[in-house]
């Protein structure tokens, strides 16, 4: 009982957020300066957190924050922009940006001054930098929808339904592309040399 | 026939390898209002150039007909002032946002210099010029990308902000001082980072402000450096050399000679006295420095050189370090180049 509760208020919410999304992509399709500042605050934190995750350097983050906002800017003023699900086109644009830089860059693990160190230690803190960047690797190689998929779900502890809602798929489609990026992961990690 | 195997890594270890993934830094409240004030210009821009707004004409005769030219009346402007007045709160929200341009930037420095005349711990202090430093180079930045030259008492500002913490700093103790000059030498690093990008990026390498705010960084982190490398030579340095010309209240005064006087050291570190200059003086050291952001002591200036008499001192626990400037941190790369 409590469940269904449950579940009704968050299908609720989701119904909600999803009629405010639409609202403000309509307003913004006519650069409604409001309305962009509302779906910057909306969007920026967790694109934000997603940007990190992949590039674990604060300024590269905000590079990649940035160049997405600024597409999506490009994208209205040319027509083309998203008509709808605009969560999922943000995180698409950062996603193929991250692609972009790694394509780009060098594939190296930085030990920067700037960057916040948890542990005591310089080497257990360079093992645990090293495994961070093998597990990103892991990820990229994975496909797009994958990728949002783990994200999502091990990033945000977003639940299926709620993964389901933003990528605009049905429940059943983000259990298999989840199950089968883990699969994917897996293989990857095995393949690697352990660190 | 290998692909068959079932995968032996266990469920549990690839969500424990992704949750090493999940913990990140939480971003710059500033860095975080700058990039979206940035956007929302954008915005502005292409809205200003794309779309014109959808004129509504008048198609009929409406009545009265002199509405269009009579002028506000009493009422109106009362309720406007009223607004004005309950609405201060939003005011002063909305003028956190503002440049050095924009007409609501002095009422952000004075929230900004009240906020800290209202605040005696000094840890909590030194947070809040931290944060202020980093607003003055958010600034910075954002007026050079919008091609506007930087007013130079921006860096006036950001040099004031960042004396007072140093001032700060060499008053607590030594773990909390180290504490936050590491902070403030990160901040620093990251700043100066800024500036860099953005004189590469926007062609504006000869633009004086921006030049000189990255000296007068580049002092700074000496000094921080020296903090934490002699903390009873910075100590001295601070409590005796640098001049303040202000209060901590975060504004700088209008210039008797423009910034905060540094004065000449010898070798040991003590001052000396230039003939015809009182010890102490606030005129000590305009001579030898054209511009006020170069107004230091010797032994700053030259990061790599002999004269850094601190650094070469026998006490001295690592004299490879620190002051041998951005060269010697750009050179470290892990694993270094025969890694790769």
């Amino acid at each position: 009982m409590t469940s269904i509760y449950f579940s009704q208020n968050a299908s609720q919410k989701m119904k909600a957020d999803i009629s405010i999304e639409q609202e403000l992509l309509k307003a913004a399709q006519h650069f409604d300066i409001e309305a962009l500042g509302k779906i910057y605050d909306l969007y920026s934190p967790e694109l934000y957190r997603y940007a990190i995750r992949f590039l674990g350097d604060p300024c590269v983050a905000e590079d990649c924050l940035a160049e997405t906002f600024s597409r999506f800017l490009n994208a209205l003023r040319t027509r083309r922009g998203p008509k709808d699900f605009l969560r999922a086109y943000l995180y698409r644009i950062a996603q193929n940006w991250i692609a972009d830089y790694y394509r780009r860059a060098p594939d190296l693990v930085e030990l920067k001054e700037t960057q916040p160190c948890k542990s005591n230690s310089p080497e257990k803190e360079a093992d645990l930098r090293l495994r961070q960047a093998q597990m990103r690797r892991a990820i990229l190689q994975l496909t797009p929808d994958q990728q949002q998929v783990i994200a999502f779900k091990f990033f945000q502890d977003l639940k299926n339904e709620e993964i389901a809602q933003a990528l605009h798929k049905p429940v059943g489609a983000v259990k298999s592309l989840q199950h089968r990026a883990l699969v994917s992961l897996r293989k990857f990690l095995e393949k690697e040399k352990p660190i | 026939m290998s692909n068959n195997n079932p995968p032996s890594m266990p469920i549990s270890d690839l969500e424990r390898r992704l949750e090493e993934l999940k913990d990140v830094p939480v971003r710059s409240p500033l860095q975080a209002s700058s990039a979206r004030a940035r956007f929302l210009h954008t915005a502005a821009e292409i809205r200003q150039a794309v779309s014109s707004e959808a004129q509504v004409r008048q198609s009929g005769w409406t009545f009265p007909i002199r509405k269009e030219k009579r002028s506000m009346n009493a009422l109106v402007s009362l309720i406007l002032a009223a607004s004005l007045l309950l609405g201060g709160g939003a005011t002063v929200a909305a003028a956190q946002d503002d440049l050095p341009t924009q007409p609501l930037y002095q009422l952000k420095l004075w929230t900004e210099n009240a906020t800290l005349a209202v605040n005696g711990n000094p840890q909590e202090r030194a947070n809040l010029l931290m944060t202020m430093a980093q607003t003055r180079v958010q600034e910075m930045a954002v007026l050079a990308e919008m091609e506007i030259t930087p007013p130079a008492q921006l860096r006036e500002r950001l040099e004031q902000h960042l004396n007072q913490v140093l001032k700060l700093a060499a008053s607590m103790d030594e773990a909390t001082r180290d504490q936050y000059l590491l902070q403030l030498r990160d901040q620093l690093q990251s700043q100066d980072r800024i500036l860099e990008r953005l004189q590469a990026r926007t062609d504006s390498g000869i633009d004086p402000t921006l030049v000189q705010t990255r000296q007068m960084l580049q002092i700074q982190l000496r000094l921080v450096d020296e903090g934490l490398n002699d903390p009873q030579g910075f100590r001295y340095i601070i409590e005796n050399q640098l001049q303040f010309g202000q209060d901590e209240s975060g504004t700088p005064e209008p210039n008797r000679q423009g910034d905060p006087v540094f004065h000449q050291y010898d070798q040991s570190g003590k001052p000396f006295e230039e003939p015809g200059t009182g010890n102490g003086s606030q005129n000590g050291s305009g001579e030898s420095n054209s511009s006020p952001g170069n107004q230091i002591p010797n032994q700053l200036q030259n990061g790599n050189g002999d004269s850094n008499s601190h650094n070469d001192s026998p006490g001295d626990p690592n004299p490879d370090n620190p002051q041998g400037g951005q060269n010697g941190q750009g050179a470290d790369s892990p694993g270094g180049g025969g890694g790769r």
